[in-house]
């Protein structure tokens, strides 16, 4: 079971007082809405408890690709399959200074250096046709959130810590809604979801 | 243990001044739903086993984790235990782990690779496809919300569902109220619990921990 954005929407108006739905316009559902994508976008990022496999196909003498859609942070890379270590451009320059130029079986990637949107690969591919694997964190936020929507891949039992993150959002913002107390209290709510889900990812990649 | 639904209403609306009119059922029924599932993400209690649908199929290393499994924590391959392996201690002991099947190998599947929650690769993948694939790990709870659903959880358990659904129902009197009244109270005794139920490594609460050293407020 997934998080469905009307559980955190009826938790947001219950403790707004607004049960039925946000009818008096202090908080739009489009302000709800930000708040949600913007939490869960965070969420995402700092637990990485949803990742998957992305692929992008390599080209000869290229050694800068960009992340390809869905994917928020790249973890592991795999040239044709086969794993490379992650390392920095400064790395690459200090073991060979021709490395942008001579190309061969890629056997580092990096992401310094260069835009968030873009990683890169050392030395440059030899050839084209073959794959570039990587495993990093996915972007499951629905394109065109609303309050039916299904944010599928994140548990529903984490639905709760995610309320916690709109409502910080919420008593943050200027305006009637503004409540230092809350907003205080429900940031260390979020970071406790936040450092529960980085705990049991922990645990899962630990040595036995 | 096992405690009905409607037995819990009323713990939380006893500790609410018994006002079932600002504290309405159905508000106490989503607030006890979201608490079981905190104290089972906290204590992982909650138990359950599924089997991939379909199986293996060959030579393919990657599966999700089967619908109903919150978190993965064992995998059997046709009733055969496997090691749990990290992704990249295992991808730099077998680089080429993505491409390597029983065949290949002359090996049994023997590991499987956690790739978050939601999925798994499993070392070497099978290359003749059809094995019974089963995931163990803490169940992600489902509720009916009928009043004599019965929940098995301990009385320590128990209690710190009733102490977060009744102390985040008064969230919504907001402010000072909310301040005074009980967050104080919640840090020391609900974390407190959870603290004690938690069944992870890390800090999870790390002010709750200051707190703690520096004594009570």
């Amino acid at each position: 079971m997934s998080v469905e954005v009307s559980d955190v929407y009826d938790l947001v108006c219950e403790t707004l007082l607004e049960n039925g739905g946000l009818q008096l316009g202090i908080l739009t559902d489009d302000q709800f809405l930000d708040f949600l994508d913007s939490v869960t976008a965070d969420f995402l990022r700092k637990t990485a408890i949803v990742k998957d496999i992305f692929t992008v196909a390599a080209t000869v003498d290229v050694s800068e690709y960009a992340y390809p859609a869905g994917i928020m942070r790249a973890e592991a890379a795999f040239y044709d399959n086969a794993y490379i270590e992650r390392s920095s451009r400064a790395m690459a320059d200090l073991d060979t200074e021709r490395w942008p130029r001579d190309s061969s079986e890629p056997e580092t990637w990096s992401e310094d250096r260069q835009d968030a949107q873009t990683f890169s690969v050392s030395p440059p591919p030899p050839d084209s046709g073959k794959n570039i694997t990587l495993i990093g964190i996915e972007n499951v936020i629905p394109s065109s959130l609303d309050t039916l929507s299904t944010i599928t891949e994140i548990p529903k039992s984490f639905t709760f810590y995610l309320f916690a993150g709109v409502m910080n959002k919420i008593r943050t913002t200027d305006g009637e809604l503004k409540d230092d107390f809350q907003a205080n209290y429900f940031w260390n709510r979020y970071m406790e979801g936040v450092n529960l889900a980085k705990a049991i990812m922990g645990e899962l990649s630990a040595e036995n | 243990m096992a405690i009905t639904r409607s037995e819990l209403r009323s713990r939380v609306l006893n500790r609410l001044d018994g006002d079932d009119v600002f504290y309405s059922e159905s508000s106490r029924d989503m607030m006890i739903d979201h608490s079981l599932r905190i104290v089972n993400l906290f204590s992982g209690r909650m138990q359950t086993s599924a089997v991939v649908p379909g199986g293996s199929v060959s030579e393919q290393y990657e599966y999700d984790v089967p619908a109903g499994i919150l978190l993965p924590t064992a995998v059997h391959f046709d009733g055969e235990p496997l090691k749990r392996s990290p992704l990249i201690s295992h991808s730099r002991a077998h680089p080429r782990w993505m491409n390597e099947t029983n065949q290949s190998t002359r090996m049994d599947t023997a590991c499987w690779i956690p790739i978050g929650i939601t999925k798994f690769g499993l070392w070497p993948a099978d290359f003749y496809g059809g094995a019974t694939i089963t995931v163990f790990g803490i169940a992600e709870p489902s509720f009916t919300g009928a009043d004599d659903e019965e929940f098995s959880i301990g009385e320590g358990d128990s209690e710190a569902v009733e102490e977060h659904a009744s102390h985040i129902l008064t969230a919504a009197e907001a402010g000072k109220v909310f301040y005074d009244g009980t967050v104080r109270i919640f840090r020391r005794s609900y974390q407190k619990k959870m603290l004690e139920i938690q069944a992870w490594q890390g800090e999870i609460m790390p002010f709750l921990k200051i707190e703690l050293k520096v004594g009570p407020e």
